[in-house]
This record gives C-alpha cells, structure tokens and sequence, in this order.
C-alpha cells in the first residue's frame, strides 16, 4: 500500500465514529466508477500534440473578453461578455491592491458557482440598469459602495446588501435607487477587474508568451505573402461597413492571428466591441487573400430572448430561411442557383439554440455559404464562407465536440 | 514525460476530478487537454511524484472553476451519461449529489475521501486556509447526509 492509499483507508477509517462514515464510504465507492476511457485517453493525446496552441487561446480570450457581465442584469451565471471597460479601468487602477485581494478571495471562499437574487428585476429597473451602465462607462460613479456580508447570520439593518458565502444579493422590496444601481455595477466592475488582474498576475508568462507567439504567426504570415495585421483591420472594417453597414470609428478592437501547426491555414481573428452594451461583431479574415472568411453580428437581444420550443420551428423555417438567402443577395451580392440547400438548428434541451436557424447554400463547384437568422425576426447573426462543403463536413469531425457534431447531424434538413 | 505517459499515469485522477466539478465528460475533456497542455507548454521539474501529481491537481481544479465562472448555463448532471460509468442506480444518484454539490465543497470531498490528501495538502493545493478546508468537508458531508440520506447508503 502506498502512502496515498494509506492516507485514504486512515481517511475513512478516522470517519469511523462518526456517523456519515458509511455514507462517505459509498460516496467514495460511486466517484472510484469515474474511469477515463481509452478512447478519450487517446482523443486528448490527439489534441494535446495537435492543438495545445488554440487551447491556450482559449483560456485567454476567455478572461480577457469578459467584462462588465449580465449578472447586473439578474441573469446568473457569468457569460463571455462583450463589454469594454477602457474608461471604467482608470478607476479600477485605483482600487487598492488589498480590496482586490478581497474580492477574489471572497470570490474563492463562495459555494455558490453564480449569483442569484432575492427577487428579480423590475422592468423599470432593468431600463435604468441598462441606462446607468452607459453612464457608469463614462464616468459616472456611485458615492458608496455595495454593503457585503459574510454570511447570512451576520446581522445587518440594511435591506440591501450582498452575502459573500452565497453570492446573494438581497434586494429591497422598494425599487432600487440609481445610487444602488450603480453600486451593484460598480461591484461586479470590480470583481471582473479583479479577476482579470489575477489571471494576468498567475500566468503572466503565459500572457507573455502568447503575445510573442502572436508576433511570430505574423511575422511567419507576412514572409509567405500574406498580410499584416493592421491591413487585415482595415479590411475587416470595410467588411463591417459594407456587409452590416456599421461605422467601426470608436469601436474597441481586439485581434490576433492564428496559424495552423501545418501552416495549411492562416487568418486574422477580429473583433469590434461597442462600449456600454454587449453587442460585437466577429471576423475572420484569411491571412492570405484578405478574403472574409466567416463575420457574427451578436446583439444583445440573444441573450435575453426565450429560445423557441423546436415544436415551433417549422413555422418559422421560412423566415429565416428567406433572411439568409435576402442577405446572401443584398449583403454579399450573390444571386444565384444553388445545387443544393440544406437548414440546420441545435437543439437545446427541447428549444433551438439561440434561436438561429444555419442555412447552408452549395454552390456547384462544392463550395458553400452557410448564413445564421434567427427564427424569431430573421435577424442576421452569422456568416461563413465554406471552400468545399463536403470537406467542411470532414472537418467538423476534428473540431467539433462529438454531442454537438451528433446534435447537428440529427438536425440537419434538405430543402433543395 | 512524454504527452503518452503523463496522460497515462494521471488522466484517471485527473478525469474524476474534473468530471465531478464540471458534471460532463465533454467539459471534462476539455480541461484535462488543456490541463495537459499546460503541462507540456512548461515541462515543470519535480523531485518527487507527489508534487508533481499536486500540480497537475492544481491546475486542473483552477482551469475547471475558471470554466463554470464562465460558463453561459451551469451544467446539469445527466443522469443518462453516468450509467456509461456506474451501473447500479443508486451509485448513480449518489454520483449525481455529489456532483451538485457546490465546487468548493465537492473539490475538496473528492480529494480528501477519494484521492487520499490530508487537510494541510489539499490546503496548500487549492490555497485555501486548514480549517477553511476543514470547513468544507463538514459542510460537504452534512449536504450529503441531507440530500442522499441513509436509505440510498444502505440500499448499495
């Protein structure tokens, strides 16, 4: 028996006198039947040789997008936000290193993994939430700050504050002021800040590197005659301009390129944040050729409309279906016959993902369009240009996750 | 170590970890890749096993909590995929509390009854206080008592 085993069998062995022994026991029994399977063994070998560049991406993309979140909002749960805090930061640098600290050990400390609410918002609520927002962004701040507590049976006489061990924010039965509004925001500022600060602190050789490896991939781009970063902005912007008719002037942006370990793939990944709101557009644009390769128009309303039930969906197919090939014709100046035509959706527990509908558009020579509307209105949402379409289909088995590969070929439909 | 040999001798520990903190075997494979990225972006040295073991720990849990922070929905135990592990119902439903359970206090369930660390380690792996740790176990098993109850125990 090894020191660890020993270590365990003491464990359970010390519970005995109590009377959760047994329980424990046959806790430890259930988790012991979690055993990784060869195959996925095998699968993560794949990626870890092939892919740890992009995993890492992830994680730091991850962080860094993440801002000034929807929990303000009452939406629990902390979503990859797009919202900018450049003039917000200013004050956050201010913030003392010891509150920081604070936040995210109390952050740490939480059991609970979101916040939640002791009540939901009101719509008037909601409004001035949204209105105070902007107006936090351009400077204006709250006189004090959001009373927390450590736990519940801290007695406190105020009707609004936020418990630290539940992540509870207990709100009054009255409306909420602007003071408190703000506070609320101003709050969650921080603990994003703080967060932010952490990751950049904890892996600041990672974040280093990252960003020489970026300068690499680009460097690597440009010596086999692709274009610069800053070329690919300036076509990203014209993109913008001409396919969802949005002035990038006062936008933040944020890019970075990617090249394929085996050098057959290159592109710029750029993004345009609005300010004060969550909406951002997306573009990938081939490092290459200059050619738009894929561009997401993501509003707010995504996260806060309901998803349609899939009962649903066919009587809105048709919507969508003409928005996407409405934009093909007026947006990219394609119209044209196409072999063949297919929708497809995901299915989220019963109700279509975001509700958007993914129409796909063959062309004869192989290649595809394939063009995401929502069901509810039409509204653009996505585009991807697609070389070869049974090609595409071979790569999704690589890089897509196998329940979402199966989700969507359940739910893929030929119309023509 | 080479990518086969780390992924053989600690994916085990590593996936059990991960899959009760995140509560899907999809997820959970993505942080063990990651989890092994990280490993083989920095080569750490260690003078023993069981430092190297911790910090692949570390890492993992600290890649699982920045994924549920992020996450747009909190994952739900799916019942239907755990029979792909335990085949009698009552190991299953057990599998589900415990994966209900709060990170902090499954995280250091898991690794005080079924990996086998003391307080002080597991302490030192996730930085968090002895008694904090202490804590945590307490208020784990009272969960557990609560939502499994004796009748489920004994069915097993």
């Amino acid at each position: 028996m090894n020191k660890r085993d020993s270590v365990k069998r003491d464990a359970l062995k010390r519970d005995t006198l109590d009377p959760s022994a047994e329980l424990m026991r046959s806790v430890t029994g259930a988790i012991d039947q979690l055993q990784i399977t060869p195959q996925m063994q095998q699968n993560i070998i794949r990626q870890v040789r092939g892919k740890e560049r992009r995993s890492s991406y992830k994680v730091r993309r991850l962080v860094t997008v993440a801002a000034v979140s929807i929990l303000t909002l009452g939406i629990v749960g902390i979503p990859v936000g797009a919202y900018v805090l450049s003039l917000v930061n200013e004050r956050m640098e201010q913030v003392p290193e010891e509150e920081l600290d604070a936040i995210v050990q109390a952050i740490d400390d939480q059991e609970a993994e979101a916040d939640a609410f002791s009540r939901e918002y009101s719509e008037t609520e909601r409004d001035r939430m949204i209105e105070l927002q902007e107006s936090y962004l351009a400077g204006t701040f709250p006189e004090g700050v959001l009373l927390q507590v450590a736990d519940e049976s801290e007695a406190v006489s105020s009707d609004f504050y936020f418990v630290q061990s539940s992540a509870d924010f207990h709100l009054p039965d009255r409306e909420l002021t602007d003071e408190e509004l703000l506070q609320i925001i101003d709050f969650d500022a921080k603990r994003t800040f703080a967060l932010k600060e952490r990751y950049e602190t904890e892996f600041a050789d990672e974040v280093l590197a990252q960003e020489e490896m970026e300068e690499a991939d680009e460097a690597t781009i440009i010596s086999a005659e692709g274009i610069g970063e800053a070329e690919a902005i300036e076509l990203a912007k014209a993109w913008l301009a001409s396919i969802l008719s949005i002035d990038a002037t006062g936008l933040e942006i944020t890019s970075f390129p990617i090249v394929y370990d085996d050098m057959s793939k290159s592109f710029y990944s750029i993004s345009f944040i609005t300010e004060g709101s969550r909406n951002y557009q997306s573009l990938f644009i081939d490092a290459m050729t200059g050619d738009l390769e894929y561009i997401q128009d993501r509003q707010d309303a995504l996260y806060d409309d309901p998803q349609m039930p899939i009962a649903d969906l066919a009587d809105n197919v048709q919507t969508a279906y003409e928005a996407a090939e409405l934009f093909l014709k007026e947006r990219m100046g394609l119209d044209q016959e196409y072999e063949a035509v297919y929708y497809n959706y995901r299915d989220d527990e019963g109700t279509v993902l975001f509700n958007y509908l993914w129409v796909i558009f063959v062309e004869a020579d192989g290649s595809a369009h394939m063009v995401a509307c929502s069901l509810i209105d039409g509204q653009f949402a996505e585009y991807t240009a697609i070389e070869n379409y049974d090609e595409y289909l071979e790569t999704l088995d690589d890089n897509v996750r196998p329940d979402i590969l199966e989700n969507i070929a359940e739910n893929i439909t030929k119309i023509k | 170590m080479t990518v086969e040999e780390v992924v053989e001798k600690y994916s085990n520990i590593l996936f059990r970890i991960c899959m009760v903190i995140l509560c899907n075997h999809h997820d959970a494979q993505d942080a063990l890749q990651d989890t092994f990225c990280r490993y083989m972006e920095k080569q750490p040295v260690f003078s023993e096993a069981e430092h190297e073991k911790a910090w692949l720990i570390k890492v993992a849990t600290n890649i699982c909590r920045d994924m549920r922070r992020f996450q747009l929905r909190h994952p739900k135990v799916d019942l239907e995929e755990l029979t792909d592990y335990c085949a009698a119902p009552a190991q299953r439903e057990i599998l589900a509390e415990v994966m209900a359970l709060p990170v902090g206090l499954k995280t250091v369930i898991i690794l005080y009854y079924v990996e086998g660390y003391g307080t002080v380690e597991i302490a030192d792996t996730l930085n968090l206080s002895v008694s904090a740790v202490k804590k945590r176990l307490q208020r784990g098993r009272e969960l557990l008592k609560k939502y499994i109850g004796e009748e489920e125990v004994i069915s097993i």
